[in-house]
């Protein structure tokens, strides 16, 4: 009694300290769940296919999503096996540059960014009064452009007749946003069409309205731009679009006359450029396509570190640290996310009874499942066990010592993955290229659990370790890779403790494991109960 | 009912958690554990305690200890190499009569004294002890007493009995088939067979998880047969466990044909699978 009582005041201390850390946090600096839960995003890949017979350097310039408060850009990065990819700022765009040496055939290159889109929506009414003041570097959107005739008679006239009622400025937004959006016929047309003509044929696609619509704009002598960008609803697509934004009042408000949206725009709207842009520009003369996909991912909230950044007890200050020494946050992520996969492999141990290599293997290579891909880094863990037996039952017959015995096994396994890395690039397969990113520590530790189970046990043994080791490894991946829990643990690693707390508690866990339920099953069901019951 | 599977009475059976938490890890004291795990320091306290052992005739320690192999070993024959931290029978040479140039193996093949080294040299090394550096011990061959080869008549058979806290509370008879290559361990393929201690008789018997009438190569009945020594083997470890200061012990004795009881080491952490061969929980009797 002494050691229980002992025990679990032990264990509730490891819980009474991080909840009161937790406590304070939420009710002293304001943390919610809220503001630290992981939202939907996007992760949107562009990928640009090439062709050109003679060899030549090929450009292709284009643009990355803008940075703005509607949407926040993490984890950017350009893939390619020919061409260098480079990120640069010009002026209020984001410009992405592929540059290739002397190339020929068929080329292929891919950007990918992981976006946290908002659905945003901007006060603007009847009873907003325009104040007069223009920043200078906003004045440049008052210009007129070669498709965008702000000076056209044309234009004045139609725009003075349909604010001839309007008095105040939501007013006559408001009237040229329903000539635009339902006077103006909608066509589904791919080429360009100047403002100009667009009202005279009473027709465009988003791009003549929009452009008509920012000349309209510009007349009542508010700054106005194009904004081109794309409308993630539908996966893999080509069709970019155009909207318009209104600098009103020191902000501006988007308006997109083609699907009706006033002073808001929905999150499934992603901004790429500002201005009348072109798209692609490449050097001419070659083969060239591109397609945009993307899918649903869940984010860590772009708000996250603006919020606790200041607060007094946080991780985000030794999140910067890291940054600072080029080192990747995941792996910061994952240290704190390790306790946790350790109490769950723990779990899996003493509760189930899952027998596996080793207490820490299972976890380790679930953390690096995500560089290796899922079913690649199994598929190789399971291919180096496989390995490992078959050599280590060939050389045994030579009656090795055990530590040669245990360097001639790595060189093989080291081997194998890298004949499956040179197989990969061989034949484009890039999932088996991902094998080398399987850590040789961890590769080291399999190596020398498996041998030690050959010695001690039987071979079916080994079969049933192998698979609870990777049914192990596939839910610590799950909780470890969680999104959600990532973020608890990012705001509260104070949560360590009560991880310390919870595994006190599994190591005074006298109770069953789930499987010797099932190895006892005959002894068990051999008494009834009550005959049990009838002993004094 | 997860819960109900975990933490139900289930007949008394003992599972490993409660197994550590109860009665391995409250023996206090931890440097005991050892003794389970080194033949050699087995042998040291089973002497202590006054309980036969097979005896060591020589213990080849370092390198420098084989450089002339032959002059030292030559006088040996009839006598078992053993690693002293081997785990689960590894390492184990067993050899027969001096031959021309070496000596027998049980098989009857011809080991030279170079081969011979070469197994010594290995323990030394570590190779059945996961590369820690071991010792070689050459001891005295036990040949299987009638008791076992009435059963079966290759290998050596023993029995593990159950001890808390100087009482004993669980027997089991472990018995070699020809599928087990002359080992007995159960997950090796043995035969484990339950000793009723208060009848002095054997019992229900299992062979992989499976309950058996008779041993799958001799055919002879495994249920009631009476067990010789019962009663000396319990005093024996009735003798350990007064100066091994561990209150849950598994000791496994084999029955040689003419010295009869021998100790041939402890175990700290002792199996659950005794719980089957006996068809009844341990904590019914603990």
């Amino acid at each position: 009694m002494k050691i229980l009582r002992s025990w679990s005041a032990v264990a509730a201390l490891f819980f009474i300290v991080p909840s009161s850390i937790v406590l304070v946090k939420i009710f002293k600096y304001n943390y919610s769940l809220e503001s630290i839960t992981p939202q939907k995003g996007y992760k949107l890949t562009l990928s640009v296919n090439t062709q050109n017979e003679r060899p030549e350097s090929i450009s292709i310039k284009t643009f990355a999503p803008l940075n703005n408060i509607k949407q926040k850009i993490s984890r950017e990065q350009g893939i390619s096996d020919s061409y260098s990819f480079s990120l640069t700022n010009e002026e209020v765009n984001r410009k992405i540059t592929w540059q290739s040496g002397k190339i020929s055939g068929n080329n292929r290159m891919e950007y990918v960014a992981y976006i946290n889109s908002h659905h945003m929506k901007y006060v603007f009414n009847e009873n907003t009064v325009l104040s007069d003041h223009i920043p200078d570097n906003v004045k440049a959107y008052l210009k007129e452009s070669k498709n965008i005739q702000t000076k056209s008679a044309v234009i004045r006239a139609k725009l003075n007749e349909i604010t001839a009622e309007a008095n105040t400025i939501y007013e006559k937004i408001r009237a040229i946003h329903l000539f635009i959006t339902k006077d103006i016929r909608y066509i589904n047309f791919s080429g360009e069409l100047d403002a100009e003509s667009c009202l005279l044929l009473m027709e465009g696609s988003c791009n003549g309205k929009s452009r008509l619509y920012v000349a309209m704009a510009q007349n009542l002598g508010l700054p106005a731009r194009l904004v081109g960008g794309l409308i993630l609803n539908q996966s893999p697509k080509k069709i970019t679009h155009q909207w318009v934004e209104i600098y009103i009042n020191d902000q501006w408000v988007p308006f997109c006359p083609t699907n009706d949206h006033f002073a808001e725009l929905p999150k499934n709207y992603v901004s790429l450029y500002y201005g009348d842009e072109v798209l692609f520009k490449r050097t001419s003369g070659i083969k060239f396509d591109y397609l945009y996909s993307f899918e649903t991912v869940t984010l860590p909230r772009a708000d996250v570190d603006q919020t606790f950044k200041e607060l007094p007890i946080n991780i985000y200050g030794l999140l910067s640290q890291f940054e600072k020494f080029n080192l990747s946050l995941d792996i910061f992520v994952y240290l704190l996310m390790l306790p946790l996969a350790a109490l769950v492999s723990v779990i899996l141990k003493n509760i189930v009874g899952l027998e596996t290599f080793g207490t820490f293997l299972p976890i380790l290579i679930a953390s690096v499942l995500s560089n290796t891909g899922v079913v690649t880094g199994i598929t190789t863990f399971f291919g180096i066990i496989f390995l490992v037996y078959l050599v280590n039952t060939l050389i045994s017959r030579l009656d090795l010592l055990y530590h040669p015995r245990m360097a001639i096994l790595l060189s093989f396994v080291i081997l194998g993955l890298l004949i499956v890395f040179s197989i990969g690039l061989k034949f484009k397969i890039y999932n088996l290229v991902y094998v080398v990113f399987f850590p040789v520590a961890i590769v080291a530790i399999t190596i020398n659990r498996v041998t030690i189970l050959m010695e001690e046990a039987s071979f079916k043994k080994l079969v049933t370790v192998t698979f609870n080791t990777i049914i192990v490894i596939v839910i610590s991946y799950f909780f470890i890779h969680s999104m959600f829990l990532q973020m608890i643990m990012l705001s509260f690693p104070e949560l360590i403790l009560a991880l310390v707390g919870l595994n006190i508690m599994v190591g005074r866990w006298a109770g069953f494991r789930l499987f010797e339920y099932l190895r006892f099953a005959d002894l068990i069901r051999e008494k009834p109960a009550d005959e049990a019951g009838g002993r004094p | 009912m997860i819960r109900k599977m975990l933490l139900g009475d289930h007949n008394n059976i003992l599972g490993i958690n409660r197994r550590n938490l109860d009665y391995v890890y409250p023996s206090a004291n931890r440097k005991f554990f050892k003794i389970a795990d080194e033949k050699a320091l087995a042998k040291e306290y089973f002497e202590r305690a006054g309980v036969p052992f097979p005896e060591t005739l020589k213990e080849y320690t370092t390198f420098t200890d084989i450089v002339d192999f032959e002059k030292t070993f030559s006088g040996f024959e009839n006598v078992v190499i053993k690693p002293n931290k081997g785990r689960g029978g590894n390492g184990i040479m067993v050899l027969d009569k001096k031959a021309e140039n070496g000596i027998y193996d049980i098989d009857g093949k011809a080991l030279d004294y170079k081969k011979i080294r070469k197994h010594v040299a290995d323990i030394i090394m570590g190779v059945y002890s996961f590369g820690t550096q071991d010792k070689a011990l050459v001891e005295i061959r036990l040949f299987p007493h009638e008791f076992f080869r009435k059963f079966y008549d290759r290998g050596l058979a023993d029995f593990r009995l159950l001890i808390f806290k100087k009482q004993p509370v669980m027997g089991m008879l472990r018995l070699p088939t020809s599928k087990s290559h002359g080992k007995a361990n159960l997950h090796q393929g043995g035969i484990g067979v339950g000793i009723d201690l208060d009848k002095g008789e054997t019992t229900s018997a299992i062979l992989k998880g499976r309950y058996i009438a008779e041993h799958p190569d001799s055919k002879v009945a495994l249920g009631k047969n009476p067990v010789p020594y019962l009663q000396e083997m319990i005093d024996y470890c009735r003798k350990v466990a007064d100066i091994v200061a561990l209150q849950y012990i598994g000791f496994d004795f084999t029955l040689d044909e003419k010295k009869g009881p021998m100790l041939l080491e402890i175990n700290a952490r002792p199996g659950l699978e005794i719980q089957k061969a006996n068809k009844k929980g341990l904590l019914e009797v603990l």
